[in-house]
């Protein structure tokens, strides 16, 4: 069965850059360039070493703003999902921050703080942590009281009891919220680097992007791509299965 | 621990009121059975004995000074499904308690030994019972409160689980308080039976059961000791336990 979902999945590939191979011969154009093209720029800009020092930047900032991201978020969803009072206060800024666009919390922080790495940064963080913070709360809310009273009744010490106890049940809704948070702070951190930053994948697309440079445009994202399945089956995936290998 | 004397005046629930005037005592070696009606307050009993439930107008006297350890066997087994048997287990043990060697040897007693590292999703429900029980003993409480643990399994493993839990209790001296519905159950395993009223739960009648089960080699009828309960106890008992309750379970013994 898994093989047959590997071999569906290599057809589906092969299928679609044929495709584009295909329509880039006949069409000739340079806001089309094909596979091969796009796999020579790629090189390219990796010789050339542009491509590496540029993506470890933009991860260097993910990395940041995805922690501070995920920290606050832990922590606010934590308090609101266990104190109603604290939930009933933070509940319409929470909204708020869930609903205003990227984009003008990325302007406010560029204003207010100046075109620095701490605004670029903090504009980022700010961007993902709503999200965090609401699906720890549902987390928390969900929680078992039923398997708590045992850690109650059996007097385990308070941090065994979070440890063992609390945070297995939060698993589902961290990892969930660690998933998101990456995919929405990939998006948010090129549109800050674009706007603000002189350095970065974000900020080498717009040069790119004045130079009408497809084919580098293309290189990049494929780059890109490249690091973000890599996270996800280096990291996310294995943790995730430990997280739950007492569900199989 | 030289036993707890509980006294409750009065535990209600909003308006409610649950339990009221309940007085008995726990010796050191009892087990105790309390039988009753549903929403008599049993688990509340319960809950207020192990301490999940503070909020109450009366005192648990303890006579060597106390709070002695109190451990729980809840209805369902409540194991931590991410942890295995032997880490369900380390759980709840701390400093003193922490010895592996305990931990094999409740393990050898539950016959789990050799499933120590599954997770409770791999076992039975019987099993899991079990590892809840082991779990229990592992702090070698001074008084084990058992809620109904014997519902929902089928006779044999039921039976082998009344075995374990009679083994246990004569071989650590601790004192069981075990609530049930079941009158043959009680008969069969307690020396000492409270009647509860409906809520508000208080004791309407007290029953010791002769010989006592301390001994490896009793073994009651409880369908006569039944039978001779009904027969001295019509009265109380008709309020106790409704009558198709005890035929269910005079006819499921037979």
């Amino acid at each position: 069965m898994l093989q047959g979902s590997n071999w569906g999945r290599w057809l589906f590939l092969s299928v679609f850059l044929s495709i584009w191979q295909v329509a880039a011969y006949f069409l000739e154009s340079n806001e089309l360039p094909g596979p091969l093209e796009v796999l020579q720029s790629l090189w390219t800009h990796l010789i050339d070493g542009d491509l590496l020092v540029s993506i470890a930047v933009t991860l260097r900032r993910v990395v940041l703003a995805f922690t501070i991201a995920m920290l606050a978020g832990i922590l606010i969803g934590f308090l609101m999902g266990r104190f109603p009072l604290i939930d009933t206060i933070l509940d319409g800024v929470l909204i708020m921050g869930l609903n205003i666009p990227a984009l003008v919390v990325i302007i406010l922080c560029y204003v207010w703080f100046g075109l620095v790495e701490a605004a670029a940064v903090a504009a980022v963080a700010i961007n993902k942590m709503p999200l965090v913070a609401v699906t720890v709360r549902e987390g928390v809310r969900a929680i078992d009281h039923q398997l708590l009273q045992v850690g109650e009744v059996f007097r385990v010490p308070l941090l065994r009891r979070l440890v063992h106890i609390y945070m297995p049940q939060l698993y589902p809704y961290l990892m969930a919220a660690a998933r998101s948070g990456l995919s929405l702070i990939w998006k948010i951190v090129l549109v800050v680097e674009l706007l603000g930053r002189s350095d970065g994948v974000g900020f080498q697309l717009n040069t790119f992007f004045q130079f009408f440079d497809i084919t580098s445009i293309l290189a990049y994202t494929l780059a890109f791509v490249f690091v973000i399945y890599s996270i996800e089956s280096l990291l996310m995936r294995p943790l995730e299965n430990y997280l739950t290998r007492w569900r199989s | 621990m030289n036993g707890c004397r509980v006294r409750i005046k009065h535990k209600s629930f909003a308006e409610m009121s649950v339990i009221r005037e309940l007085e008995f005592e726990i010796l050191t070696d009892a087990f105790i059975s309390l039988v009753g009606p549903s929403g008599a307050g049993k688990s509340t009993l319960l809950n207020i004995l192990s301490g999940l439930d503070v909020e109450f107008d009366g005192s648990l006297e303890w006579v060597d000074g106390g709070p002695g350890c109190v451990s729980y066997v809840f209805q369902d087994p409540r194991l931590m499904p991410w942890l295995t048997v032997r880490e369900n287990i380390e759980l709840v043990m701390t400093g003193a308690n922490e010895d592996n060697s305990w931990i094999d040897h409740l393990l050898r007693r539950i016959e789990l030994h050799d499933r120590a590292d599954a997770f409770p999703g791999q076992l039975s429900g019987g099993m899991q019972r079990r590892v809840a029980l082991a779990r229990a003993m592992a702090i070698r409480p001074d008084i084990l409160l058992l809620d109904e643990p014997f519902s929902s399994l089928d006779a044999p493993t039921a039976a082998s689980l009344r075995d374990l839990v009679l083994d246990l209790w004569r071989d650590h001296s601790s004192a069981v308080i075990m609530v049930t519905h079941n009158l043959n159950e009680a008969l069969e395993l307690a020396d000492q039976i409270l009647f509860l009223s409906k809520g508000p739960a208080s004791i309407i009648h007290e029953e010791v059961v002769q010989p006592s089960r301390i001994d490896p080699d009793v073994v009651r009828d409880a369908d006569r000791l039944a039978r001779d309960l009904l027969n001295r106890q019509p009265a109380i008992l008709s309020g106790v336990i409704r009558e198709e309750g005890v035929k269910g379970i005079t006819a499921n013994r037979g």
